[in-house]
């Protein structure tokens, strides 16, 4: 385990693309649930 | 890490990105349907309460436009017997209209007419005036010419009386010559001296017959001459004889006669004056002319 440890990898760039992407994501999702919300989750309109 | 591995971290990373740029565009810039429906619905509400609002407006003017086009209707009914009227009182109007008219027309005739006669009755007035004024000369001359016929009849007059002494006078002259006349055994037949003073009328004659006298007697001579040729008893008539230039004969003068008888075609004459140039002969000439 101590070894796995110590092989444990350093973080490089793409750790760090990996949370911008994350990141971008999750933005994202908000973005579309403001927009959603703005319809009150209604997706087809009312007939 | 292997190669795919970190291609696929940045695929993921680019994606993402993406993903959220897409989503904030959307969020920040897209137009919120539903609002605008909202609001769609909403003005189509309030359009629909004012064409509500419009259509009851529209049935409220509708009845009242209905039972103005009624009353309009009755209006124009009556105003079209009112017209009737109008008209038939139009026509009674423009007939007593003419009717003035040809009144009027007759009475300006007769104005017309009677302006006419009163001109010709000043002109007949003004030309009566002139004659009356042209009688009243005449008479004034008349009167004139009577005054003087009156003048001279009072002098006729007192001629005549003073003619009626003088013939008086002149009678009893008259008689008095008369008796001396008698007592002279003088014929007073006034003809008789009258035939013998007045001279012979100019006209000539042929002798008809010559008788010698007797004893003492002058010759007698017959002519062709009569009381109805003006000759009287005592007139003296020439005697001549014409020439003849072819039978180398001269006139000759052969005495004068005094007519001592008388009848209305033949006169005698008794030869006072013979001539020496000849003898009176039947067919010579005789003539008061010389």
């Amino acid at each position: 385990m101590s070894q796995q440890n110590s092989d444990k990898p350093a973080p490089d760039v793409y750790v760090g693309l990996m949370f911008v992407a994350v990141s971008a994501l999750i933005l994202g999702c908000v973005f579309l649930v403001l927009e959603l919300n703005k319809y009150d989750w209604a997706i087809a309109p009312a007939s | 890490m292997t190669f795919m591995g970190r291609l696929l971290v940045i695929v993921q990373v680019i994606l993402a990105v993406c993903f959220m740029a897409f989503a904030g565009a959307v969020f920040s810039v897209q137009t919120s349907w539903k609002q605008k429906a909202s609001n769609l619905e909403q003005q189509l509400e309030n359009e629909k309460t004012a064409y509500r609002e419009l259509e009851n407006e529209f049935q409220v003017l509708k009845t009242d436009t209905t039972a103005t086009i009624e009353n309009l209707t009755n209006d124009v009914t009556g105003f079209k017997g009112q017209v009737s009227n109008l008209q038939t009182e139009l026509e009674d109007k423009q007939n007593k209209l003419n009717e003035e008219i040809k009144a009027s027309d007759t009475q300006r005739e007769v104005a017309r007419i009677a302006t006419l006669e009163s001109e010709e009755r000043r002109k007949e007035a003004i030309e009566l005036r002139k004659q009356n004024k042209k009688l009243h000369d005449q008479n004034n001359g008349l009167s004139t010419i009577k005054r003087a016929l009156e003048d001279e009849i009072f002098n006729q007059g007192v001629r005549e009386k003073n003619t009626v002494d003088k013939q008086g006078r002149l009678v009893a002259e008259l008689a008095k010559l008369r008796n001396l006349l008698r007592q002279a055994d003088v014929s007073d037949n006034p003809s008789s001296v009258a035939d013998s003073t007045q001279p012979p009328p100019l006209v000539g004659g042929r002798v008809l017959e010559t008788k010698r006298g007797l004893r003492n007697g002058n010759d007698l001579v017959a002519f062709s001459l009569g009381s109805d040729d003006g000759i009287r008893k005592g007139h003296n008539l020439s005697v001549f004889r014409t020439g003849d230039e072819e039978a180398g004969r001269r006139p000759k003068y052969l005495g004068e006669v005094k007519v001592v008888y008388v009848t209305p075609d033949r006169a005698v004459g008794e030869v006072v004056l013979k001539s020496k140039n000849g003898v009176i002969e039947k067919g010579d000439n005789v003539t008061t002319k010389l």
